[in-house]
């Protein structure tokens, strides 16, 4: 048991008292006897002191023990001198045994009572001190709260808008992915949206409207724009109308109630300006017929009008890719823009190109354009869509930039150009030998335009060491023909 | 088993959402799921769907929503026999009768491909609530329940005039405004809507609330 459950413990305090009661009787009854020894009656008169003083001081409150100090020292000098000394005693015998032990009692008293006072004042100070700790920790608690209640209102709000950006994600994916069935995805994201029971997809077709989409095909047949001056208007306008807002235009309003289709909402869908679809929901529920979902359909109308672009220009370049991939360049300009373009597009994704260059030694008496040409084509077949050729024509050089190509890919080409090339030449008589020489482009370069310089000078040295190996064809040629 | 309240409040809309988002997906088991929740909270668009998927051609989708269905059934039932057994002991008691008037109204909701089924509920959920308006004391939450009640079975314009009498009676009553909104609408009364949205004597407070004011109003 600690000493501070001693101290609090009632139990412990009343048997302290009974034993220090017994004590002291002990000690009155031996100091009663008639011849007591002197020395045992100091010392135990020196205990009762002491002890009683140890019991205040544990158990008795401060103002108590310090009162009870002041009364019973008196007390015990006058008991003293009635007890023992008064019948029989003088009295400077009386001071020379009551005295000590009663300044000792004294000096005790008084040390603990400056003790006491040093501990309270601590204590005030401690008291003090936490006071304003937690009244600052209040203020802290509270600026925190404050900063909680932003953060959450922030976090609710992003995450508002996550959704929403989810929501049209998804959207615009499912438009971009179902090239083929546009109609349904649009069908399907609006009909999510508006929680519509009738809804149908027009497509405009000059002055008609053909029904695209929706749930009942054999209900609904074509209408005709050349009649209907609203649903015209409408289809050739670019934005979502809703019957709130042609409520409030009487005229509008008019006009919607001669239409041969009366609907609550109209989004009309563009291809690059013209009319290209026109949705109208016939019938929702109330509840969702409000401005959010109007939003939320004016954001649907523009991803729709822009997925359409996209699909539209992906079908060109589609049309047109002979143009745009595996094409002959002509200029030199050309061909270094496109190896910066390599590098470019190998610095951002990390990746690896090479670049390959082969010389040819043409016959002299033969047609050397007609001799390029073939050799073109059939490079061209062995190659891949998306590499490039630059021809050479002075330096009778063709470079080939294979992008994304690793070392190991670039000497598989490499090796299928050799034996396509062989096979010309001895189909042919007009070309007599190539030679052929490669570099690969790692990711690894520090900047842009050391890389560029370290590309103009591979070329460089491509070029020379091409040189030089053709003229020592040339030579081999000579000591052949001698 | 026994109905029981759900612990924890949760918010519908999140709910919708995210059974929409499960019925959505591409994985079977996570439509099954969606399915499987589509009956709580209780609304007449996810009833029609679990009707839709009662008779799909996927076998477990299909038993699904029968089961589901069934439970919603069942649920009906014994609350209908539990509020008979009570209208039993004390027959003239009022409350009793309400509640069988709106169960007899949620009940009918689960009937959209039975007219004669859907239309006996609201029938007798009507006969109720007017004898309570007749017999008992004309009170706001009787008129509000008939109004729904006539809603639901067509008669739009009886509905709007006990819609009226709640906002009689009880000037921001926010769900009779807002049947009231709703019947004008499907009556093609669109011009009138803003009109009665003007003479609403409160604020609107919530998101919603205003989404709807914002879209009707005239600025």
């Amino acid at each position: 048991m600690k000493a501070e459950n001693v101290l609090k413990n009632p139990v412990a305090k009343n048997d302290a008292l009974v034993i220090l009661a017994g004590f002291s009787l002990i000690i009155v009854f031996i100091s009663m006897l008639e011849t007591p020894a002197n020395f045992w009656r100091i010392l135990a008169s020196c205990h009762l002191y002491m002890v009683w003083i140890v019991y205040g001081a544990l158990f008795l409150k401060k103002e108590n023990f310090y009162w009870g100090a002041l009364v019973a020292i008196p007390v015990f000098l006058f008991f003293q001198y009635f007890v023992y000394y008064f019948p029989n005693g003088s009295i400077s015998n009386w001071m020379h045994y009551a005295f000590p032990p009663a300044l000792d009692m004294s000096a005790i008293a008084g040390i603990l009572y400056v003790y006491n006072k040093k501990i309270k004042e601590k204590h005030n100070d401690l008291e003090n001190k936490q006071a304003e700790e937690e009244k600052v920790s209040g203020l802290l608690r509270h600026e925190l709260q404050k900063q909680r209640i932003k953060s959450e209102n922030l976090e609710r709000l992003i995450r508002n808008q996550e959704y929403t950006f989810s929501l049209v994600y998804k959207i615009f994916r499912s438009f971009l992915t179902s090239r083929k069935d546009f109609t349904s995805a649009l069908y399907q994201s609006i009909s999510r949206i508006t929680q519509a029971e009738k809804l149908a997809i027009y497509r405009v077709r000059g002055q008609t409207l053909i029904p695209e989409k929706n749930e009942n095909p054999g209900k609904l047949s074509k209408i005709s724009l050349a009649t209907d001056q609203f649903l015209r208007e409408i289809a050739h306008s670019n934005r979502v109308f809703s019957i709130s807002e042609i409520s409030k235009n009487n005229e509008l309003f008019n006009a919607w109630k001669k239409t041969s289709h009366r609907g609550l909402i109209y989004i009309p869908i563009r291809e690059s300006g013209s009319p290209k679809y026109l949705i109208i929901v016939n019938k929702m529920p109330f509840g969702i017929f409000h401005q959010r979902t109007l939003q939320a359909l004016t954001y649907v109308k523009k991803m729709a009008d822009l997925a359409l672009i996209i699909t539209q220009e992906v079908q060109e370049s589609r049309n047109t890719y002979r143009s745009q991939w595996q094409q002959v360049l002509q200029s030199p300009y050309d061909f270094l823009s496109f190896v910066e373009n390599e590098f470019r597009r190998a610095k951002r994704f990390r990746s690896s190109f090479s670049l390959i260059a082969i010389r040819m030694q043409a016959a002299e008496s033969d047609d050397k354009n007609l001799s390029v040409e073939r050799l073109i084509q059939s490079v061209l077949s062995e190659i891949r869509e998306l590499d490039q050729i630059y021809v050479d024509k002075p330096r009778h050089l063709i470079w080939i930039i294979l992008p994304f190509t690793t070392f190991h890919e670039m000497s598989g080409v490499l090796n299928r150009l050799d034996k396509k090339l062989n096979h010309l030449t001895k189909e042919t008589n007009s070309i007599h030998a190539f030679d052929y020489g490669f570099s690969v482009f790692e990711p690894d370069y520090e900047s842009h335009k050391t890389m560029m310089k370290q590309v103009l000078e591979v070329l460089q040295i491509h070029a020379k060491i091409l040189e030089k190996m053709s003229r020592r064809h040339a030579i081999h040629k000579a000591v052949r023909s001698n | 088993m026994p109905y029981t309240k759900p612990s924890a409040q949760t918010n519908p809309l999140e709910e919708i959402r995210v059974t929409t988002d499960l019925l959505l997906s591409k994985n079977p088991k996570q439509i099954v799921q969606g399915i499987r929740q589509l009956r709580r909270p209780f609304y007449s668009l996810a009833i029609s769907e679990l009707h839709q998927f009662s008779s799909h051609s996927n076998l477990m989708y299909r038993i699904a929503a029968k089961g589901e269905l069934d439970t919603l059934d069942i649920q009906f039932r014994k609350r209908i026999y539990k509020i008979r057994q009570k209208l039993r002991k004390e027959p003239e008691y009022p409350g009793y009768q309400l509640a069988l008037a709106v169960v007899f109204l949620r009940y009918s909701q689960i009937w959209p491909h039975i007219p004669e089924n859907r239309n006996f509920f609201l029938s007798q959920s009507n006969k109720i609530l007017s004898s309570l308006i007749r017999l008992i004391q004309p009170e706001a939450r009787y008129f509000y329940y008939r109004g729904f009640v006539r809603k639901e079975m067509g008669d739009l314009r009886s509905a709007i005039s006990d819609f009226r009498k709640v906002l009689h009676l009880n000037p921001v009553h926010w769900g009779a405004f807002l049947g009231l909104l709703e019947s004008l609408f499907e009556l093609g009364e669109y011009q009138k809507i803003p009109l009665v949205i003007s003479t609403w004597p409160g604020v609107f407070r919530h998101p919603y609330q205003r989404a709807i004011a914002n879209m009707w109003q005239t600025k």
